[in-house]
């Protein structure tokens, strides 16, 4: 009986197979850009960017971008999108800082409030508006790029009606903490946006809630008819995306100690952009928190790399709409 | 997989070009101008209230056909070559950034900003946060941490949101010289503006609307262009506006348009067509600022673009006027705008940032520059002080425009003699807005 002798594989397929091992994993190519990006410039900057100080800018301008983008994928994760996350961002942004300016005029309670009572409030608010948001796409069934396009709106509008479109400033200083405060050499913000990243990670992955979002995103019929309440999933992400855009909101009042109408001005882009090159798919259903991080700092990083550069807005929206575009290419092109 | 790999690679080769394409190109070379020393022929100190402009043999024309003050042009370079040159022979390197050069008068101020720095030799980090305030933060962020210039020459987009990021500027050893818009940092170094805690001139224009009521016997109700309820100096002029207005209203009824987001040409024009049409009995204008040409086109569009006297004129005015506005003011259409930002901000900015720099001398916290209401009355008198923001009449290209002389009004050109001495050429600063103008203008109380 003839020995049967495996023949060992060419070397040019087992490297096929170990690109393509790779390759379906997202987070591995996510971190391999970054860590691209990240040489990149630090060859063209002279390794400027790679300083510690450049580090935290990158950490510190990242940092409230992420936290709304964690709020975001929930959304997108079930086939929906939050339009009005920098509206919701805003409103609590302007009543937060209208409760604790020392400008009475300004103040609509009439005396300042403790930055430890607004703060959770402007939080509750922006659950709030996002409970409204979550009620309308689900209870109704509207679509839900219609309905926060309009709550947006409707943020804005009111924002304006609290603040009459002025500064609001003279906020107390027990806020600067949050904005300029370290934690082991780590801005407040920055551990902020760790915290959140890892409760949304755990939820999402560890938790009946978790697998029901992706169940919703990925069939909903499906999910439907396997028992899951696909109406109270719906409701349930919109409320954490206008929970994230309050605390959003709460970051942005704390690092400029002010609040005026053009706070978390183009919010909504980015947020969806992040997620979008962390791998969420938009059909809902595909993506995860740490691909999100990521996607998160490979935005900030080019942001950051490109201001450092010189690079004009301009370039910089050039950049920045080529690696969404691609970004999304690539989840429509797996999808196939 | 071989469909996936493909997108990826083009990534990173897009990604790697952009970025290797990012890296600022030089600037726009700088004519050198020729060197002309002092004496510096200082502009009259008290003119008539409507001082006509000087005698025209004197005044040459410019090849477009403008005219040119020689006695301006005697400045040109008066800074020198090599001022802003460290002893150890490295420029002395500013970081530029403002809210956007998307209208007309903000792209010429940014443009005389980098053209007198480089003309004094210095050198200049520029970013463009096109309204951003979030970008213009972590542009600041990048200098203290990266780039670290020897200063920051900034508009804040937003005075408030700016602030924090200032005082860390600050600590970082980059003193920040704020123009336009003021900054709350206690730490900015100074501020160089017009008006800019007030109404902008649109009270201003109220009072010149109320007059002109006055004048003319007629009820005029005016159609008031938002610039943007979410700007801050937006709502400032609105206000401003109404503060006047708002208390005759047996002369003046105002309508309001919904929102430019600032400077959209299409939507003003759209506005003040639909507004006009619908409502005839409309026989005014005020708009906030940017887009302005679009209320002009509009009112031509509906054939109410008519001349000053005609009795169905509709009086044209805004804050900001742009080029194309400034030529209808010559030719005889528009009846008034506020001079927000002119070439003497830019050019005050960068004499206080040499100064303060490389001089380092210290300056005024704030300098107080006139804001007026350019009328065809008085329009010559106004460009004759460098106030037209559009710059429709300046005889030169940016990169020549003469260097203003304010020694009147306490701030000399700091030249290489100063440098040498360590003269301080703005100690004996006093409130302009007192000396100057006062006659020749219509001058606000300013704050």
């Amino acid at each position: 009986m003839a020995e049967i002798v495996e023949k060992p594989k060419p070397f040019s397929v087992t490297a096929r197979e170990i690109a393509k091992r790779f390759l379906r994993n997202e987070n591995a190519v996510l971190i391999t850009v970054l860590v691209a990006l990240i040489a990149a410039m630090a060859a063209v900057t002279k390794g400027l960017v790679i300083s510690r100080a450049n580090v935290m800018n990158v950490l510190l301008q990242s940092a409230i971008t992420g936290v709304a983008s964690v709020g975001q994928a929930f959304t997108i994760l079930t086939a929906g999108i939050d339009l009005s996350v920098a509206g919701m961002g805003l409103f609590t942004s302007i009543l937060g800082a209208s409760m604790m300016t020392g400008v009475l005029e300004q103040n609509i309670v009439g005396h300042v409030v403790s930055p430890y009572i607004a703060m959770p409030v402007m939080v509750l608010v922006g659950a709030g508006w996002g409970a409204l948001n979550g009620s309308l796409v689900s209870r109704i069934g509207m679509p839900a790029l219609i309905v926060t396009l309009g709550m947006w709106q409707v943020c804005k509008g009111a924002a304006f009606q609290v603040s009459r479109g002025h500064y609001i400033i003279d906020l107390p200083e027990g806020l600067n903490f949050f904005a300029s405060g370290r934690v082991g050499g780590v801005p407040v913000l920055v551990i902020i946006f760790i915290v959140v990243a890892v409760i949304g990670y755990f939820v999402l992955q560890h938790t009946t809630f978790g697998k029901s979002v992706y169940a919703v995103g990925g069939n909903p019929v499906s999910a439907w008819l396997t028992g899951i309440n696909v109406k109270n999933i719906r409701f349930m992400v919109f409320t954490i995306s206008g929970l994230l855009a309050g605390l959003a909101g709460v970051m942005m009042t704390a690092r400029g100690m002010s609040s005026s109408m053009q706070t978390l001005g183009g919010l909504e882009l980015n947020t969806i952009a992040a997620a979008c090159v962390g791998g969420v798919s938009l059909a809902g259903g595909k993506g995860n928190i740490i691909g999100v991080v990521l996607g998160v700092l490979i935005m900030g990083i080019i942001n950051n790399g490109m201001s450092v550069l010189g690079a004009t807005i301009t370039a910089q929206g050039i950049v920045m709409g080529t690696v969404i575009i691609t970004a999304v290419a690539i989840d429509y092109m797996r999808r196939r | 997989m071989k469909k996936f790999i493909v997108p990826l690679v083009t990534v990173a080769v897009v990604a790697s070009i952009m970025f290797a394409g990012c890296v600022p190109g030089a600037a726009p070379p700088v004519t050198p101008p020729p060197v002309t020393p002092p004496p510096v022929t200082p502009p009259p100190v008290t003119p008539p209230p409507v001082t006509p402009p000087p005698e025209a043999p004197e005044i040459p024309l410019s090849p477009s056909g403008t005219r040119v003050y020689s006695s301006k042009l005697a400045n040109l370079n008066p800074f020198g070559e090599n001022f802003a040159i460290k002893p150890d022979g490295t420029p002395y390197v500013f970081a530029t950034t403002y809210i956007f050069v998307t209208v007309d008068p903000m792209a010429k101020w940014v443009a005389n900003i980098h053209s007198l720095l480089k003309r004094g030799g210095a050198e200049y980090i520029d970013f463009d946060p096109n309204g951003d305030p979030q970008k213009q933060i972590a542009f600041v962020e990048n200098l203290i941490a990266v780039r670290k210039p020897d200063a920051l020459i900034m508009q804040s987009i937003n005075e408030a949101l700016l602030a924090p990021v200032t005082d860390q500027a600050a600590a970082a050893g980059i003193p920040t010289i704020a123009f336009d818009f003021d900054n709350y940092s206690e730490n900015t170094v100074c501020t160089v503006y017009d008006h800019f805690r007030g109404d902008f001139g649109s009270n201003l224009l109220g009072e010149y609307f109320i007059e002109l009521a006055e004048r003319d016997n007629v009820h005029i109700n005016v159609f008031e262009v938002w610039g943007d309820k979410s700007v801050d100096s937006s709502v400032a002029r609105h206000e401003g506006f109404h503060s006047v207005v708002d208390a005759r209203p047996d002369l003046i009824t105002v309508m309001e348009s919904g929102d430019l987001g600032w400077n959209s040409v299409e939507l003003a024009s759209t506005y003040v067509m639909d507004a006009f049409t619908a409502y005839p009995e409309l026989n005014g204008t005020f708009q906030h600022g940017g887009g302005n040409a679009g209320s002009i086109e509009g009112l031509r569009a509906v054939d109410r673009l008519l001349p000053l006297g005609d009795p169905n004129h509709v009086y044209i005015s805004t804050n900001d006027m742009d080029t194309s506005g400034v030529r209808e003011m010559d030719n005889g259409f528009v009846d008034a705008f506020a001079q927000h930002g002119g070439w003497y901000v830019s050019d005050a900015t960068v004499q206080v940032a040499f100064t303060h720099v490389v001089l380092g001398q210290p300056v005024p916290r704030y300098i107080n520059l006139p804001l007026f209401v350019v009328t065809p009355d008085n329009i010559d008198t106004t460009y004759f002080f460098g106030a037209l923001a559009a710059y429709p009449r300046m005889p030169l290209d940016p990169d020549l425009w003469p260097v203003l002389d304010f020694s009147p009004i306490g701030i000399e050109i700091p030249t290489e003699d100063m440098k040498a001495t360590g003269y301080n050429p703005i100690a004996g600063y006093q409130d302009p807005t007192q000396a100057m103008y006062d006659a020749a203008v219509t001058q606000a109380e300013l704050p």
